[in-house]
């Protein structure tokens, strides 16, 4: 295919210097110097200025940089968006919440309406992706936005959506919240973000309904490809990153090597979504997050799944007679994906008081434990809920001692982080290539 | 004359109303696909055609053209709405046919029955159903139980008991049959109850037998309302993006409304999600204008 | 309508295929009523009759927010359609109707594109239209107002026009000979004739909206502008409980109530042939 950058059509320039026919012109905002006709974004194809000697580092949307674990990020605070000052007290509310559905307990949160008497109101959405297109359009303020992560940090701060944090309304985070995870390097100071909850990118499945070793299997992922017997009842998550870096962790897990799940190379993000339509053959796949939901109902009998769903499918969506035991999890000891989501206020956020309060009320060490143990199973980063004690509690069934995160976990794992807007788009084009079916 | 300004000045709001809201939004759909994205991925329009940058555009043409995914979203959808279509016409004209000709008294419970799917939520309806096809719902032991499961499985139509929800593209059409039937009845029977019972009197007068007057006299004057209505329901259909999405969350059944959802709504390409919507309206747009142009012609038959 | 004894037999095959379809088509929405009123919280199980999704004290409609809300809003959404589709389509109607001169043929073309637009196109040329050309209102409530105003107009034009061709002009010019003024034809002789149409337009318009989804979705804002449309959507990729079936059965009481309320107005006016084919607007 052609070079974006070469000519596609005749320019005004061409024109104006007498060179024959053509009417496609420069760009209105004289901004496609050089790319007209073309599908690479306005401003991105200048060079950056960069001396000769270095090889630039892809830059992220709106030309900022990508946090990665070597090479860490403070977000500036700007004048015009700053933190609300201390001691605000409580807006009237409703606080607009934007999550994932069936992402937080709904109990807690009416503990939290009576507690400080305002009420709440929860939109949701299905993928980050939907997320942020969502969120990009000004018009649309939610007072609090959870269980975005690491992989949408940059664009949240490039198109200026959230408002950094007043930790002075946070007193939880300091006190109970993983010492690894208080400056994390997406977001150095925890300016704008505190996490959330933790979880791993793994296998979910019936045990009772599949009869194979997932967990010995050299190559658990594997199973995928050979879910032909439990054709219609797979399903991958909804989500670019995750789904995609599923066909790469496979392949490096063959070979021993870490695969980089951040990759911008086209052709092996094209080669993951390739491997991805073959499950669309071999199994049927579908393409959801409800997870914690059909697989206790049997609709799903194998599930790509975050670590935390299979946990929150044993705590509440068992169906009556159904022991929790017949779930399994298996998730990569390292070299997978392990990661945090976050909270963040909403830059034009009518209730940013209120939020602080929500996000504070959610991390005490009670109500995180509640949190996770009645509702969602995903585990968060607090101090005094280690997986030991979870499992000495009996709380956890052995088949899904895999799905409760530990600190040291991180280290050896990977993160799905911000890609650079040309990385972006082809994972944009190997998704939307695979969802085509 | 003052009072042809006045009948114009009335219409006036409703003019402006529709250039703005529909004319407009149409364009902005036009100059976001000819436009460009910058740096976060949010989508620049070029309004004046002078500055289109066909870039996008000519990027997804060539992915139909080169027969990658969306001309197999396309090819698929085609034939999802064709066969939809076509299960919609068998079951439809004789129930229109029944309620039109053969009523007699019941003719207004007929109607009112008929009328009724209009106007309950079509989600609602879909979700019903999709309720009574889940593993262990009403719908799939009743057709376990009459044989129809075994049937389907035979033909290949289903992969394994209970298994209607997982993704089969025959779901996906009975689905769409389900949903767009009622809108399918309703001008059938209107065209049926229009002919004119004395036309079919004299074919038969004439020595015609009773299938051969219907082929040869009602079948042809229903003609017009059977395309008119099958136009009218394969419009909607085409754009339906939540009746796979419900019925089947597998990426077999994804039709070219759910590509272009994902991209524009859930997604970061909104320059190609309104290149790829521009594409879907041109390919409709004969059939909008064939629907319009046939209306009028009844309405003025009407009028005369 | 002829009483002619149809000598081929075949109605009793066609009488089997109406009953067929009319149960195809209408029982799964009985049983999903028929849920509503479950006791557990199964959707697929009953479990004994119980009012609970409605007015219990967890997890009903009552009791909880999120469907009160949507509810509240779907409701809010509807009757503001109303107020500014019914009489900007009325006043279209007229003017098309009377239209002297060219451009009536083309903007009769534009008015009736929206009804046969899909909805995906209609939904992504309006979200485009808020982000891009008119940020200053964005997405959210007024949004979606707006959007749902845009496909409902056509249907009050149709309606409407409907009644105007049979009222005919004799009215007006009878009224003219008389010595009133236009402005006065039109408010005290066309209005009250036409007042079944009006009538009838605004119950199909509020039932439209009541039901209305893609544009819904698309042009959403934040959690107070979900609908039970959008409700009823995302419901299927979560855990519902009955007390989703309660809502949709709400929704659905008050579209029957609005339009047999109609029907029966347009009736008293208009006697009943009209009003038959009041509810079969795309005929």
């Amino acid at each position: 295919m052609a070079h974006p950058q070469d000519d596609r059509g005749l320019s005004r320039r061409g024109l104006l210097k007498g060179a024959a026919g053509g009417a496609l012109g420069v760009g209105a905002l004289g901004l496609l110097a050089g790319c007209e006709n073309t599908t690479t974004p306005i401003g991105a194809c200048e060079g950056g200025g960069l001396s000769p000697l270095v090889v630039p580092k892809p830059s992220g949307p709106g030309g900022l940089p990508l946090p990665r674990p070597d090479n860490s990020v403070t977000w500036a605070i700007t004048a015009g968006n700053e933190p609300i000052a201390d001691d605000v007290p409580d807006e009237k509310g409703p606080l607009g919440i934007y999550n994932y559905a069936d992402y937080v307990d709904p109990s807690l949160v009416k503990k939290f309406e009576k507690l400080t008497g305002r009420k709440v109101q929860i939109a949701t959405y299905n993928s980050s992706d939907e997320a942020i297109a969502k969120l990009s359009s000004d018009a649309v303020a939610f007072d609090l936005v959870m269980g975005l992560s690491g992989s949408n940090i940059v664009n949240l701060i490039a198109k200026q959506l959230i408002q950094p944090l007043n930790h002075s309304y946070l007193p939880n985070f300091v006190k109970n919240v993983w010492p690894e995870l208080q400056d994390p390097f997406y977001d150095r100071g925890s300016r704008y973000t505190v996490p959330y909850v933790v979880w791993s990118d793994g296998i979910g499945w019936r045990n009772d309904k599949i009869d194979r070793n997932i967990a010995g299997m050299k190559v658990p992922w594997d199973i995928f490809w050979e879910s032909q017997p439990y054709r219609g009842k797979v399903a991958i998550l909804d989500d670019k990153r995750d789904a995609l870096s599923m066909p790469m962790q496979r392949d490096a897990l063959r070979t021993g090597a870490r695969p980089d799940v951040n990759t911008e190379d086209p052709e092996t993000v094209a080669q993951a979504g390739k491997d991805l339509g073959q499950l669309t053959n071999i199994a049927n796949v579908k393409v959801a997050i409800t997870d914690y939901q059909t697989l206790p109902e049997g609709k799903t009998w194998l599930h790509q799944s975050w670590s935390g769903d299979l946990l929150g499918a044993a705590f509440y969506y068992m169906p009556k007679g159904l022991p929790p035991s017949v779930l399994s999890f298996w998730g990569p000891e390292k070299n997978g994906v392990v990661q945090n989501d976050f909270f963040c206020v909403g830059r034009s956020a009518k209730n940013p008081a209120l939020a602080h309060r929500f996000i504070d009320f959610m991390m005490e060490e009670k109500v995180a434990y509640d949190n996770m143990v009645n509702f969602v199973g995903y585990t968060p980063p607090q101090n005094t809920i280690t997986a030991e004690s979870l499992i000495k509690s009996g709380l956890i069934p052995r088949s899904l001692a895999a799905a409760v995160i530990r600190p040291e976990q991180f280290p050896v794992n990977q993160e799905l982080l911000q890609l650079s807007v040309a990385g972006e788009q082809a994972w944009d084009q190997a998704w939307s290539k695979f969802k085509a079916g | 004359m003052s009072s042809r300004w006045t009948w114009r000045l009335l219409a006036l709001p409703g003019i402006a109303w529709l250039g703005v809201f529909f004319l407009l939004a149409f364009y902005a759909v036009v100059a976001v696909a000819f436009g460009n994205q910058n740096t976060l991925s949010e989508p620049v329009p070029f309004w004046n055609p002078l500055d289109w940058n066909v870039g996008y555009m000519l990027d997804t043409l060539q992915n139909i053209w080169n027969g990658d995914q969306f001309l197999t979203v396309f090819v698929r959808t085609f034939v999802f709405v064709a066969f939809a279509l076509a299960f919609a016409l068998v079951i439809g004209y004789p129930v229109a046919y029944f309620a039109a000709r053969h009523a007699g008294r019941y003719r207004g419970l007929v109607l009112l029955l008929l009328i009724l799917p209009f106007w309950i939520n079509y989600l609602m309806r879909m979700l019903a159903w999709i309720n009574l096809l889940s593993p262990d719902g009403l719908g799939t032991r009743f057709l376990s139980s009459i044989g129809i499961e075994r049937l389907f499985i035979s033909l290949n139509l289903l992969s394994a008991k209970g298994g209607w929800l997982e993704g089969q593209p025959f779901t996906v059409i009975l689905a769409l049959t389900y949903g767009y039937l009622p809108f399918l009845i309703l001008p059938l029977f209107a065209s049926l109850d229009r002919i004119d019972q004395r036309q079919i009197e004299a074919a038969r007068d004439l020595g015609a037998s009773p299938s051969g007057a219907f082929l040869r006299v009602t079948l042809p004057l229903s003609r017009p309302g059977i395309l008119a209505g099958m136009v009218l329901i394969a419009l909607p259909m085409f754009g339906d993006y939540y009746t796979p999405d419900l019925v089947s969350s597998s990426t077999k059944t994804s039709m070219i409304g759910n590509q272009i959802d994902q991209l524009t709504r859930q997604g970061s390409e909104k320059v190609v999600g309104a290149a790829l919507t521009l594409i879907l309206a041109a390919v409709l747009l004969g059939l909008m204008f064939y629907y319009l142009r046939a209306t009028r012609s009844a309405d003025d038959l009407q009028e005369a | 309508m002829s009483r002619l004894r149809n000598p081929w037999g075949r109605p009793r095959f066609l009488v089997l295929v109406t009953i067929v379809y009319i149960l195809w088509s209408l029982i799964p929405v009985a049983i999903a009523v028929l849920f509503a009123f479950n006791n557990g919280r199964s959707r697929t199980t009953w479990q004994g009759f119980s009012t609970r999704w409605f007015t219990g004290a967890s997890g009903s409609v009552l009791h909880d927010p999120a469907l009160q809300g949507a509810l509240k809003h779907t409701l809010l959404l509807g009757v503001v359609c109303v107020l500014v589709a019914t009489p900007l389509g009325v006043a279209l109607a007229l003017g098309l109707q009377r239209w002297r001169g060219p451009g009536g043929g083309t903007v009769n073309t534009v008015m009736l594109l929206p009804l046969v637009t899909p909805e995906i196109v209609m939904g992504v040329a309006l979200l485009l239209l808020f982000l891009q050309v008119l940020p200053g209102i964005g997405l959210g409530s007024t949004a979606q107002a707006i959007g749902q105003v845009t496909f409902t107009l056509s249907y009050v034009v149709v309606i409407v026009r409907g009644r105007l061709v049979s009222i005919g002009k004799d009215y007006e010019e009878a009224a003219a000979d008389l010595g009133a003024p236009p402005h006065d034809q039109l408010l005290r002789v066309l209005l009250p004739l036409l007042a079944p149409a009006i009538i009838a337009s605004a119950a199909v318009v509020f039932a439209i909206s009541l039901d209305d989804f893609v544009v819904t979705q698309y042009l959403s804002g934040d959690a107070s502008t979900t609908t039970v449309s959008m409700l009823l959507y995302a419901s299927a990729r979560a855990a519902p409980t009955p007390a989703l079936n309660a809502l949709a059965t709400i929704a659905l009481l008050i579209t029957l109530a609005t339009l047999a309320l109609a029907y029966l107005v347009y009736r008293r006016f208009a006697g009943s042939d009209d009003a038959v084919a009041m509810v079969g607007v795309e005929v």
